[in-house]
């Protein structure tokens, strides 16, 4: 399990359960009204919002409610599994059982001690028993397809060895590969290699001192061009991209809006700059609007005196929920306001948009309108690094004043190569319509897994549209079985549990990717089936009509209205 | 009147502008490859100013291995290490330097600055002291900045202050045992510095370590590759056993020519960083062809130790040179590849300093050697080092390119300077 964005003060994850409405409505404001329903005909859910006509196209979100009788039956789950934990440590401690981790030198037993005890609790005894689903070490392309390199535990995981077998042609349900960029063949792959061989690896330089190269300058210029922005600058990694930009940006006496479950590089970034820092419930837009009315009216906490700027932090798409960003609600609360939108597209850019230019194009609006758009080049690009696109004036300052430029290397040259080639592709300026195709592709993939889940009566998170699929487990022992299950039948999936996701609500995550073929998504559709009943995992109360049989049927609407 | 506050309420622009002649605006644009032979801004110029100590920056082999990774796993990872973005090059990579270095593990991160800016906050905590040299860089600083502990700074390189520093903290645990035993202690410390080129004084810090019960963190992104017989760097120097430092980082971008950072120690104490460094945990892992390249550079490193004792030859030839420029002073040791050059006498503002210095630096490209300024982000250090120009020796240069260097600069001081 991932540890979870924070474990710091402006980062709280309360237990939600699930912030549903008691009586079985699904959150977020889902209206329905008599309207609506005949647009059910097609079998789309529409959804009328308040603020009428911003949003130019269907924005269904849905956030199932946790079964009653699942909630109960996971948290007696974790209470037996915190039991024996204290069982075990009580046996290890008094040298029962053997103590298998590794323990401080002799000469430093009475400095003090590096880890609290407690800390490691959790990571000690229930991490450890399903630890073989993460870290799975790859030997190939990480494609559609991939090669994982066997390892067994004798020792209930505590340690692995590898047996030299590796199990070929797994479906890789879990990298990052929104377009199909990551590939070992191809018109990217020769251009990265020319660039290779001329430039080298290293760049041994920061930005502003001898690390320029022409490469990056243009680079930066294809990116603003494709953004639709003034001015882009790229940076060597993503993470630090968000960390080492949003300091530059605001300082003390300004307030960060931050959205509750932003990313733990954001939450770095918004710590590291010292400015104050304010969450909003995930997504909840009243939520932002009171918080900016609060700001405004009352100032600063102790001096009331006004703040220097305020910036809403939010990201395209949320990688653990598959939401996409309420992005038009936001930009006109900023307007209304005058507050600064700093705008994370790591997975929505290229993911999202009739033609991969993210959310901003999803929507409909105009770039002009986000003051700062971030995003990265690692999960649609298959190279990596991160960018900022947005005015020259911003450009510039960063420029100057951002610690990447300043003490941090500059891209590696293949690397810039790689992302150059593959945005020119999904431009189409290389002269095919292969970026188009994997765009739509993407879509389609993406629909049909999410419908095809649904009717199967899974639990799914998330956007109709985003290609995050979240499969809600909820009960720990079914994470390790889950993760186990699906690579006995050759799918590599992701699961994750507590803390990146709230203690009841652990999951399974689906990332979808245009080089999926549909026989690929059949045969995992097929498996996760059979897993689903083997393991009882089909929850949902509100199974969906599958498109095809049954005609409009009021009734059956009505009783998942509730 | 609520509407109205929001009305009237303006607030500042996002960014200040930017006046068009800051220094750091218009950068040097390099075509063609950083390596030794340079062309920055269309003119052709002898590097002294790219990191690339040994050299390995276009050597045939890494690009060979880089290339053969290429072909074979792609460009990226396309996930973080916990999700499918483990390769076998990762792994690789960490055994063969956990057995370079002699410790038990190693830990990759795919960006140098973000190695000790994660490996700091990941142990120490809020009410934790950390004892850190008032010369250390800027990736320390903000590892400390979120790692929310009392920060004590030393003067540099100054024994006595950091031991006045630890007897009063000692004084301080005596009035409050009970805190004292769950309040960490480390000492931060550089092997090489960036910002000054001198070395620190490993075994009087090891004493200082047993007598106060601190761990000591050391950062080796200049001395790893350089220093030492076989380049493990500053522990092998002094010839200190490796356990007696808790964790090594270094980043591989200077002599390993490649892109990313490792951190090195004893496995109770790495480990831990796998769950709990940000830097590692929430970032897309290093793409595997610049593992690969770090793979291949260590195998060279190697196979002829010799290339350590050549540069250093070279770097106490340059430094003799150096010396006794009129307007110019030398900081840094006679074995360290990247010292600074000082004006001797401040103009009194920093800015007419930097812009003298940059006249330096624009004339010696003029006559084809290239070399930089060290850069600083003058708001945010804590303790600005004064704005210098820095020289950096590789083992490519020649007798007559650094002779040829020492002169150049020499005339150009002289006339700009006087």
């Amino acid at each position: 399990m991932r540890p979870g964005p924070g474990g710091c003060c402006c980062c709280r994850r309360p237990a939600r359960a699930n912030g549903c409405v008691a009586n079985g409505e699904v959150r977020n404001g889902y209206v329905r009204s008599s309207a609506a329903a005949a647009a059910v005909a097609a079998g789309q859910i529409h959804r009328v919002t308040q603020n009428g006509g911003l949003y130019k196209r269907p924005f269904n979100e849905a956030f199932e409610e946790t079964p009653m009788l699942v909630a109960v039956l996971t948290y007696v789950g974790y209470g037996v599994l915190t039991l024996f934990g204290y069982l075990r440590d009580f046996l290890r401690h008094w040298r029962i059982e053997k103590c298998h981790h590794a323990t401080e030198r002799e000469e430093q037993k009475d400095f003090v001690s590096l880890y609290q005890d407690f800390e490691n609790f959790y990571t000690r005894n229930l991490y450890m028993r399903i630890r073989d689903n993460w870290n799975r070490p790859i030997c190939s392309v990480p494609g559609a397809k991939v090669d994982i390199m066997e390892r067994q535990s004798d020792d209930y995981n505590w340690s692995f060895r590898y047996t030299g077998n590796i199990i070929k042609g797994v479906i890789n349900m879990g990298s990052y590969n929104y377009l199909g960029f990551a590939r070992n063949t191809g018109s990217c792959q020769e251009a990265a290699a020319k660039v290779l061989e001329e430039y080298g690896v290293g760049v041994c330089s920061t930005r502003q001192e001898i690390g320029n190269l022409d490469k990056h300058e243009e680079l930066e210029k294809l990116v603003a061009r494709f953004l639709g922005v003034e001015a882009a600058m790229a940076y060597g990694m993503g993470f630090a991209t968000n960390s080492m930009n949003i300091p530059a940006l605001v300082g003390k006496g300004c307030l960060i809006l931050s959205d509750e479950l932003n990313h733990a590089s954001l939450v770095l970034g918004a710590r590291l700059s010292g400015a104050t820092i304010r969450i909003f419930k995930h997504n909840n837009m009243q939520s932002l609007e009171k918080l900016l009315k609060d700001a405004i009216v009352y100032g600063q906490p102790r001096t009331r005196r006004p703040w220097k700027k305020i910036l809403i932090l939010v990201e395209g798409i949320y990688s653990m929920e598959g939401s996409i960003v309420r992005l038009p609600e936001v930009i006109a609360l900023k307007k209304k306001y005058k507050a600064y939108l700093y705008l994370d597209e790591a997975h929505s850019i290229g993911a999202l948009g009739p033609t991969g230019r993210g959310v901003v194009e999803y929507f409909g609006l105009d770039p002009e309108d986000v003051d700062i758009m971030m995003g990265t080049f690692t999960k649609s690009f298959g190279a990596s690094g991160g960018y900022i696109g947005g005015k020259k004036e911003l450009i510039d300052y960063l420029r100057t004043h951002s610690h990447s430029a300043v003490y941090a290397t500059s891209l590696s040259p293949p690397v810039v190569e790689q992302i150059i080639t593959s945005m020119k592709c999904i431009m189409g300026l290389d002269g095919t319509s292969l970026g188009k195709e994997c765009v739509q592709q993407l879509a389609e993939n993406t629909r049909y897994f999410r419908r095809r889940l649904k009717e199967m009566g899974f639990i799914i998170y998330g956007n109709e549209d985003s290609p995050v699929v979240p499969l809600m487990l909820y009960m720990p022992a079914k994470i390790g079985a889950f993760g186990r299950e699906m690579l006995k039948r050759n799918i590599g999936v992701v699961v994750v549990g507590f803390p990146a996701t709230p203690i009841i609500e652990s999951r399974a995550r689906f990332c979808l990717s245009a080089a999926h073929t549909k026989e690929i998504l059949d045969t995992t559709l097929k498996e996760i089936d059979e897993v689903g009943d083997l393991l009882q995992l089909k929850y949902s109360r509100h199974r969906l009509v599958p498109l095809l049989d049954r005609p409009f049927d009021e009734t059956t609407y009505e009783e998942t209205e509730d | 009147e609520k509407e109205e506050l929001i009305e009237e309420w303006q607030p500042e622009p996002l960014v200040s502008p930017v006046s068009k002649d800051h220094p750091a605006l218009n950068y040097n644009i390099v075509s063609g490859p950083p390596s030794h032979a340079i062309v920055v801004n269309g003119k052709e110029c002898i590097n002294f100013a790219s990191f690339n100590f040994l050299g390995l920056l276009d050597n045939p082999r890494v690009k060979a291995a880089a290339l053969a990774s290429l072909k074979k796993y792609g460009v990226g990872t396309c996930g973080p290490r916990g999700f499918y973005g483990t390769f076998d090059v990762h792994l690789d990579l960490e055994d063969r330097l956990a057995k370079f270095m002699k410790t038990e593990e190693a830990i990759i991160y795919s960006y140098g600055f973000a190695t000790i800016a994660s490996a700091i906050p990941a142990y120490s905590k809020r009410g934790d002291i950390v004892f850190v040299d008032k010369a250390a860089c800027f990736a320390i600083q903000k590892g400390l900045q979120a790692s929310r502990s009392d920060i004590k700074l030393f003067k540099h390189n100054d024994m006595a202050d950091l031991e006045r520093l630890l007897k009063e903290q000692e004084v301080e645990d005596q009035k409050n045992p009970r805190k004292a035993r769950v309040t960490r202690r480390f000492i931060v410390v550089e092997g090489l510095y960036m910002n000054t080129g001198t070395i620190c004084p490993l075994p009087e810090l090891v004493k200082l370590k047993y007598k106060y019960k601190a761990r000591i963190f050391l950062e080796e992104s200049l001395s790893f590759g350089v220093l030492g017989d076989h380049g493990r760097g500053v522990t092998e120097h002094y010839g200190i056993s490796i356990d007696d430092i808790d964790l090594i980082s270094a980043n591989m971008e200077n002599s390993l020519a490649s892109v990313g950072g490792f951190c090195c120690g004893r496995s109770f104490v790495i480990d831990h960083q796998r769950l709990s460094g940000q830097g590692y945990c929430f970032s897309a892992s290093l793409p595997p062809l610049l593992a690969a390249a770090a793979i291949e550079a260590l195998n060279i490193m190697e196979e002829n130790p010799g290339i350590f004792a050549v540069l250093k030859e070279k770097c106490k030839r340059i430094h003799k040179a150096l010396q006794g420029i009129s307007g110019l002073k030398l900081v840094g040791e006679s074995f360290s590849p990247a010292f600074h050059l000082q004006l001797e006498d401040s103009t009194g503002s920093r800015e007419k300093d930097v812009k003298l210095l940059q006249e330096i630096v624009n004339q010696c490209m003029d006559r084809s050697i290239a070399l930089t300024q060290a850069r600083y982000l003058e708001e945010e250090e804590k303790c600005l080092p004064p704005p210098s120009i820095r020289v950096v020796v590789t083992v490519e240069q020649t007798e007559e390119e650094l002779e040829k260097a020492a002169s150049v600069i020499k005339e150009v001081a002289q006339e700009v300077l006087l």
